[in-house]
């Protein structure tokens, strides 16, 4: 699930509430498609959004002190397909990204958002491989490693991360669900336990870091149900060698609409969950100060086969506020994962949206 | 002692009405000429700020290019710099949009945006929510849809789903209307011609694709601006709105100056009026005075009460110049904004509002004439014996011997203006100094002149038995404190009438042979923009081949003419034959001797641009091009009167190779002999014309719309010539009037003697032709002096223009006979009421 889905709803882009004579046609994920890499790390032209996730938890190498950054790039298509105007500036693709770093012993929580059209040279995801540009932000595919890059006024992100698990579809043939209905679905692969390494730059303090990655990948043409309201997403690396993805969508009044799961396990086995196998509890409510919006800081996560888990954010404050891009409030922040010992079972990254007001359709 | 002297003061101006009334109306007009000036030309610039202020919004600076056109990479390059500082690319065009009933196309302005780097800049270009979801899908991905802002959608009456045709450089497109945006507040009224697209779009209608022209910032702190003006590539300026909302200020700050010295010329006509009125009421008054200093009161306490008096009279004349000041300016607007239209830039200038500053300044110029004027005569009052009170007839004689004194001060002060005049000074207000300095000078010459021509003029009439004109000449002789001063003030503002046509007219003799020689073509060809409009704009090359391929075509001379900065200013850059050109009678002032022209590295400095930056013929010269920076050699320098602010002049292969542009901005077409232009220009225009946006005139008829243009811009100056000469009367007539009265009892002697009516009227007319006639000599000297003035000191030291300047004698003859109508218009009422006063009374009062 991620955050795009609200930031199209956002920007009331033509997919939404378009009479059908109007609406262009896009690509919609309705089967298992055949993936081939790298080229499927690039852009999907037809697919109305699309969107490269990057998250980590790292240590400094020195001293062991925990970070944590996002660096997002979404992708949403105006027209299906490519243009052929004269000028450059021709549109058919909007991008925009957001940034973020946790310093948890710092307590400190910074972030930046930006936007812009999609054009050569200004902000371009390739349709050869994993190389996408926004204006001085990127992430791009640098012999056999990623190297990811944003800054802002308070931080930046330099960072270089190499092979790690994957690429793991994220349902059969890639086709992932996002409700009941026909053709709620997206074509979704993720990468973990990437080995990062680099450094982060907060308020003008250099940290040479160390520590893992998550990247996911997603693209459709489809969107939220006229129900739902909002969302829970979690990317977990567990110290058993296993992974585990889980997400919900929430209706209107804030119960489970939606509930799915992906669970990697340390021999390389993918177990797709649903939701009969999932019990997804929230509790330890913290009300934002700046949006007022009130987020659970502790989940109680168990699926069949495997310990409970209490996944816990490491940070309170992580809500990100973009008022450069798409004007959302969510959270997005690193967690780290208990047994039910309250023993340390792994760490991976925790994203709640529509807590801040209900998304439009 | 003031209730006895207001008192005082109250009768005196009772029996006084006309002569207080004239004065009060001087100063009036004197003001009224400064506040209409100052209020119509503030409310052009307050316009042209408002526009740009409309449009910028929250941009707090832009990024222009000093060397050839902004282009996509550039913006790119700096977007990727990680400044953190909002950006956004701009197209900004004029463009003219056709209208369904065949009635003149309106001339809007085409904006190129992307929507998505304005976020942070403006509100009015959101079209997100000010259009449904399809338009805006169709505004951002389908070519040749464009949105229209409210006002122009009611003008053209236009909708969203219509189809309008645009003229945009050397294109005509049709382009499709998919929506209209609101607009309210100040942006209503300054942006309501604006034509919205999306970049690309943009960049597509105005066949710049890979160009931009500028880029929009929102700078938060003066740290901010540095980082980032030091982060500029070489060849990029960083400009804030405020610089680009004062630049019409710098653009017309030669027309501005013209007007302000003119307008300060006026007051300064009120200055004399003033000193003559006080004057007379300090002679009128002479008896009370004496009456005054008997019972007690001190010379200060009179020297206060006639500065009350100096200062009232002030406020009301200023009160009633600022609001006839601010009726005139609502006509000044119009000639002001269409003279800034047809030179400078596009304007639409609101209402003149009459702000607390317009009313402060107008008081406080009332306040300084009046002062000024009244301090002679203040003195004069405060020493006022007490004697006096016995002596009821006493005359300002005394101040004919100061005639002497007063004239070698202005000679000593015209010696100054040489001396001014040597100085090599390039500051306006020098030579504006100057000018007042010169009319300073003339102006106290004229009470010994008056004098010496009064003497001549009984001389020559005694053995003529001439009475009325003996007695005319002393009359005017003997009353020289009076009369001395009205020919100051009536010779002033003739003078200024003088100087400045014969500026106007030298000048426009100037630029009509100066075209012949300048363009050597029969026929111009230029895009419809340009030459209708003064937009920026360039034609079709098929237009040249179309041109070059014609039976009757001698020749085509290509000319491309951009504004870049040069030397830190705008300045006309152009790409032509200059070799062709030179062959011809082309208006070199100087060159090198024995170098021929080299196409590849010589360029031509016109005059103007000399001034500026003292490049001369043979120097060596580097200019910032967009292939780098370049040498050039500087050939020649040459005459211009087309631009005031500077013009290069080089090869047209050389200029596009440098500047990487190779459009051409208008042809310059010599025929074949034995064709006619005027036959030939219509035809090729109405063959042209079905094709492309251009205009195709003969060269009588393109000098014929430049004279068109330079009679508007000094239209402005003409009104404010006669206004002067309208405080200039006033001052005549309230001489008139003061010499008849203070004559009263002379006149009741005569009278008793057997004077006749027709006698008297002569008598007093003939005073006033006398006055006048001497203003009018003084005032052909005085004026064409001036004229040099105005056009060596300010025009050519301060702007690089050398208008070649000749004696008019056709106005001094029009002053001449213009001073002896206000003369005989201005004798009529003393006639009258000389004719009906008692001479007894008179008699009895001797």
């Amino acid at each position: 699930m991620k955050t795009f889905w609200m930031i199209l709803a956002l920007l009331s882009l033509p997919a939404f509430a378009q009479s059908p004579t109007t609406q262009p046609i896009f690509a919609q994920a309705i089967a298992p498609r055949e993936w081939v890499f790298p080229r499927d790390h690039g852009r999907h032209d037809g697919f109305k959004t699309e969107w490269w996730y990057f998250t980590g938890n790292l240590r400094e190498k020195t001293t062991g002190r925990r970070f944590g950054y996002q660096l997002t790039f979404f992708r949403s298509a105006f027209i299906p397909h490519a243009t052929t105007r004269p000028s450059a500036w021709g549109m058919t693709d909007l991008y925009f990204a957001h940034a973020a770093v946790s310093d948890v012993e710092g307590k400190q929580f910074h972030y930046a958002d930006r936007l812009a059209r999609g054009r050569t040279g200004l902000a371009i995801a390739s349709n050869e491989g994993l190389d996408v540009l926004l204006k001085d932000w990127s992430v791009k595919t640098e012999q056999e490693s990623i190297r990811l890059v944003a800054s802002d006024a308070k931080f930046a992100i330099d960072l270089t991360a190499g092979q790690g698990r994957g690429p793991i579809l994220q349902g059969p043939g890639g086709l992932n669900a996002k409700g009941t209905g026909a053709g709620q679905a997206s074509y979704y692969y993720s990468m973990m336990r990437m080995p990062t390494t680099g450094t982060l730059t907060i308020e003008g303090r250099r940290f040479d870091l160390a520590g893992d990655s998550w990247m996911d990948h997603e693209f459709s043409s489809n969107a939220l149900a006229e129900n739902q309201s909002g969302w829970d997403w979690m990317a977990l690396t567990l110290i058993d060698g296993s992974d585990l993805m889980i997400y919900r969508l929430r209706d209107k009044a804030g119960q489970t609409d939606y509930l799915s799961g992906t669970r990697l396990d340390r021999a390389g086995a993918v177990r797709y969950l649903s939701a009969r196998e999932i019990l997804f509890t929230p509790s330890k409510p913290w009300k934002s100060p700046a949006s007022g919006a009130t987020y659970p800081q502790e989940w109680r996560v168990t699926v069949n086969g495997m310990t409970p888990l209490t996944v816990r954010t490491r940070l309170t404050n992580q809500e990100l506020q973009t008022p450069n891009s798409t004007d959302v409030t969510y959270y997005e922040g690193a967690v780290e994962v208990l047994d039910d010992k309250g023993a340390a079972a792994g760490e991976g990254y925790l994203e709640m949206t529509g807590y801040a007001k209900a998304l439009p359709k | 002692m003031i209730r006895f002297f207001a008192k005082l003061t109250a009768g005196h101006f009772r029996k006084h009405r006309l002569e207080a009334l004239l004065c009060l109306i001087g100063v009036a007009l004197g003001v009224a000429v400064v506040v209409s000036i100052d209020s119509a030309v503030a409310a052009c610039v307050r316009s042209f700020q408002g526009a740009v202020g409309s449009l910028a919004e929250r941009s707090t600076h832009s990024i222009f290019s000093e060397k050839g056109p902004l282009t996509d990479e550039t913006y790119l390059a700096l977007a990727k710099r990680g400044l953190n500082v909002p950006m956004a690319p701009i197209i900004d065009r004029g463009l003219l949009i056709g209208r369904a009933d065949g009635s003149p196309p309106f001339v809007g302005r085409l904006i190129g945006v992307d929507v998505f780097s304005e976020r942070a800049l403006r509100s009015f270009t959101n079209m997100k929510s000010n259009l449904d979801e399809a338009s805006f899908r169709q505004f951002l991905t389908e070519p040749g849809t464009v949105v229209l802002v409210d006002e122009l959608a009611e003008r053209i009456n236009a909708k969203s789903g219509d189809e309008i045709t645009l003229t945009i450089g050397a294109l005509r497109p049709q382009v499709r209307v998919v929506g209209v945006t609101k607009l309210s507040g100040v942006a209503r009224s300054q942006l309501g011609d604006l034509v919205i697209a999306d970049l690309a779009t943009a960049q597509e209608l105005s066949d710049s694709v890979g160009r931009i022209d500028r880029i929009d910032l929102n700078i938060a702190s003066p740290d901010d601006e540095k980082a980032l003006a030091a982060a500029l590539p070489e060849g990029l300026v960083l400009r804030s709105t405020q610089q680009q909302s004062t630049s019409l200020s710098d653009l017309i700050a030669s027309y501005k100056l013209n007007l302000n010295s003119l307008s300060l010329m006026a007051s300064f006509v009120a200055v004399f009026i003033v000193y003559n009125s006080m004057l007379i009421s300090v002679q009128q008054r002479v008896t009370s005075l004496g009456i005054l200093r008997c019972l007690g009161g001190s010379r200060t306490q009179l020297g206060t009460l006639y500065l009350l008096e100096a200062i009232l009279f002030a406020i009301a004349g200023g009160v009633i110049g600022v609001i006839g000041g601010w009726a005139l300016s609502k006509v000044l607007v119009g000639y002001v904004s269409t003279t800034i239209n047809d030179l400078y830039a596009s304007l639409r200038p609101g209402p003149v509002t009459l702000g607390w500053e317009t009313f402060a300044k107008g008081l406080a110029v009332s306040i300084a004439s009046c002062l000024v004027g009244a301090a002679v005569p203040l003195i004069q009052a405060a020493r006022t014996p007490p004697v006096n009170v016995f002596r009821g007839t006493a005359r300002a004689r005394g101040s004919a011997k100061t005639s002497g004194t007063l004239f070698v001060a202005g000679v000593a002060l015209l010696g100054l203006c040489w001396g001014i005049y040597i100085l090599p000074s390039r500051s306006p207000i020098v030579g504006f100094m100057m000018a007042l300095g010169v009319a300073t000078g003339f102006a106290l010459l004229c009470p010994a002149l008056t004098r010496l021509t009064c003497a001549l003029v009984t001389r020559a009439s005694r053995p003529l038995q001439l009475l009325p004109v003996q007695m005319a000449a002393s009359g005017v002789a003997r009353s020289l404190s009076i009369t001395g001063v009205a020919v100051a003030a009536m010779m002033l503002a003739m003078a200024m009438n003088v100087g400045v046509r014969t500026m106007v007219t030298s000048f426009r003799g100037a630029l009509s042979s100066w075209m012949e020689r300048r363009f050597a073509a029969d026929v111009f060809i230029g895009p419809e923009l340009l030459v209708n409009h003064k937009i920026d704009a360039t034609i079709d090359p098929r237009v040249e081949q179309w041109v070059q391929a014609q039976p009757e075509t001698a020749r085509v001379v290509e000319y491309r003419a951009v504004t870049t900065d040069i030397a830190g200013r705008p300045t006309l850059l152009v790409g032509t034959d200059v070799a062709t050109l030179l062959a011809s009678n082309f208006p070199i002032k100087a060159t090198e001797r024995n170098r021929a022209f080299n196409p590849q590295t010589d360029l031509l400095v016109s005059e103007p641009l000399t001034g500026r930056t003292n490049w001369n013929a043979g120097d060596d010269i580097d200019l910032p091009t967009p292939s780098g920076q370049k040498r050039f050699h500087v050939h020649a320098t040459f005459y211009d009167f087309g631009n005031e602010r500077g013009q290069l002049l080089m090869d047209r292969h050389s200029y596009a190779a440098a500047w990487l542009d190779n459009r051409i901005t208008s042809l310059h077409v010599r025929l074949k002999p034995s064709n006619d232009p005027e036959t030939i220009a219509p035809r090729w225009a109405q063959v042209l014309r079905k094709d492309y946006p251009v205009v195709a005139n003969s060269f009588a008829h393109v000098k014929k719309e430049v004279l068109t243009v330079f009679d508007r811009t000094f239209k402005v100056t003409d009104v404010l010539t006669w206004l002067a000469g309208g405080v200039a009367f006033c001052g005549l007539a309230g001489a008139l009037l003061s010499l008849s009265l203070a004559r009263r009892r002379d006149y009741s002697v005569l009278a008793a003697v057997g004077m006749s009516g027709r006698q008297t009227a002569a008598w007093v007319f003939g005073q006033g032709v006398l006055i006048a006639w001497i203003s009018a000599a003084i005032a052909a000297i005085a004026g064409t002096v001036l004229a040099y003035v105005l056009s060596y000191v300010i025009q050519y030291r301060s702007f690089g223009w050398s208008i070649p300047t000749s004696p008019q004698p056709q106005f001094w003859i029009e002053a001449l006979a213009l001073a002896t109508a206000a003369a005989g218009v201005a004798a009529v009422y003393p006639v009258y009421r000389l004719r009906r006063s008692a001479p007894a009374e008179s008699l009895r009062q001797e």
